[in-house]
């Protein structure tokens, strides 16, 4: 799907904005993992029985699916915790098909097999996007606790490709897995797969609903620079020249890999709750997976009574005002969840996030100085 | 001719779109945009109709003459058969 495809997916997400319209959901189908991941944000256990027991059953996934279809959704991705942990993952995304959304689906892909290959490509996802933690059956043991998980995990991924399932990579960078950074890098480019690195990771608000920080995560420092290496991988010379450039100079630049479609606006800025929204394992609707609040209870209210109360919540939430005259507020990946996640209130200033964007654009200033050099040396 | 099941209309938006699911969808990654006699030609030929049909049916729902309707519609299937979103006869 390309840039057509873009421009009007943006047109359709600017109309459902204005009109109210939940175009995009998720359902977190489950909490529960198969993996333990170390920096997992929601980190529920795959045999947890407490958890088993309160996630929506089938008849309430797919009825919540109809009135989303009602309601005008288009998009849905299916998502977990691992969501192919369930015994009913097929029926839901068969039924969730037949009922005209775009499914995309996110994965560990420890759970594809021939046989699921088989099935998906039968009726493909518009997108599978496939977590690869690292380049060795050692890092997966060191961050996923399962080093068996590498092998099937890349096996998965060729042969969805190879049976014409879209696959996209997501990387998300750790203290345990970022010295494969360049491996995974090179897999995606040998294999021409599009890969999305992370290097800010949310404190687990999810698995400990109060908001605790994650010990397991990088340095503010360490974020930035895999944040400039996957740049390095992802952009031409001149491309991330002009990058550098306009961030120095406090110009917005935009992210082509980024989910996060931001608006110009100076409240909450993503579609989070203007034409998006997520519902938890257990039926909490909220705008994103990364808010804890707010939240609305749908078995209470209704899908459109939730996201009436999701929509109305939205609108009250104010970003930090030292953000908002921050000279590095457009080199900053700052938002709303991310404030409520690193303080604990949306309001308050995610001093972690400063101190990357800090040296993220101190990186940068290396970099352009490097490029100029290289080209001096060139001419010369 | 008539439409393929593969493909299923939604109304989104006041937008009317067609979602590849299916051998379609494996064919297929994405969706397509319709106008409102896309709509309405694409709801009729959820039955089986010859093209003569079809723009018989839209010169008296549009008021256009037979021979504009006919050409809209040809430039229409053309892009239905493209995406195989059309299921003719061999005969």
């Amino acid at each position: 799907m390309g840039n057509a495809y873009q421009i009007y997916s943006n047109y359709l997400f600017a109309k459902a904005g204005e009109r109210g319209i939940p175009l995009s959901g998720t359902f977190e189908l489950t909490a529960r993992c198969n993996l333990d991941c170390r920096m997992c944000y929601i980190h529920k256990r795959a045999n947890d029985r407490a958890v088993l027991a309160r996630e929506l059953d089938t008849k309430t996934w797919l009825a919540l699916a109809e009135d989303c279809r009602e309601a005008g959704m288009l998009n849905l991705l299916l998502t977990g915790g691992e969501p192919l942990l369930r015994p009913d993952f097929r029926e839901i995304y068969t039924a969730c098909r037949q009922m005209g959304f775009l499914v995309s689906i996110n994965s560990n892909a420890t759970r594809i097999d021939d046989e699921m290959v088989r099935f998906l490509a039968a009726d493909p996802p518009s997108r599978i996007n496939i977590t690869l933690y690292g380049a060795s059956a050692d890092t997966y043991a060191a961050l996923c606790g399962d080093g068996s998980a590498y092998a099937r995990v890349v096996q998965a991924i060729l042969a969805l490709q190879a049976a014409g399932v879209l696959v996209k990579l997501n990387f998300s960078n750790t203290p345990y897995n970022r010295c494969d950074a360049e491996k995974v890098y090179a897999f995606a480019r040998e294999h021409g797969l599009v890969v999305q690195a992370v290097s800010y990771m949310f404190p687990p608000v999810r698995a400990c609903e109060n908001g605790c920080f994650a010990p397991d995560r990088m340095t503010a420092a360490e974020a930035a620079y895999e944040q400039i290496r996957y740049d390095r991988f992802r952009f031409s010379e001149e491309e991330l020249e002009k990058r550098w450039r306009d961030q120095l100079a406090g110009i917005k630049v935009t992210d082509p890999d980024g989910e996060c479609q931001e608006l110009p606006a100076e409240r909450i800025r993503c579609r989070a709750g203007s034409s998006t929204f997520w519902v938890t394992w257990d039926g909490k609707m909220r705008p994103c997976g990364m808010m804890t609040e707010p939240s609305a209870e749908i078995a209470e209210l209704g899908f459109l009574g939730a996201w009436q109360a999701i929509r109305a919540a939205r609108q009250l939430i104010m970003v930090p005002g030292k953000c908002t005259g921050c000279e590095m507020r457009n080199a900053c990946d700052q938002c709303a969840a991310l404030c409520f996640a690193e303080t604990g209130s949306f309001t308050g200033v995610p001093e972690y996030m400063c101190e990357k964007t800090r040296a993220y654009l101190a990186l940068a200033r290396e970099g352009l100085a490097g490029l100029e050099q290289a080209r001096q040396k060139n001419e010369t | 001719m008539r439409v393929s099941k593969d493909f299923i209309m939604r109304e989104i938006a006041g937008e009317f779109i067609l979602v590849p699911t299916g051998a379609a969808a494996a064919k297929f990654n994405g969706l397509i945009t319709m106008n409102e006699v896309g709509k309405f030609i694409f709801q009729t030929l959820a039955e089986e109709h010859t093209a003569q049909e079809v723009a018989a049916r839209i010169t008296e729902e549009y008021r256009v003459d037979a021979g504009t309707a006919l050409e809209d519609l040809e430039e229409f299937l053309q892009q239905l058969r493209q995406i195989g979103a059309l299921v003719e006869d061999a005969g």
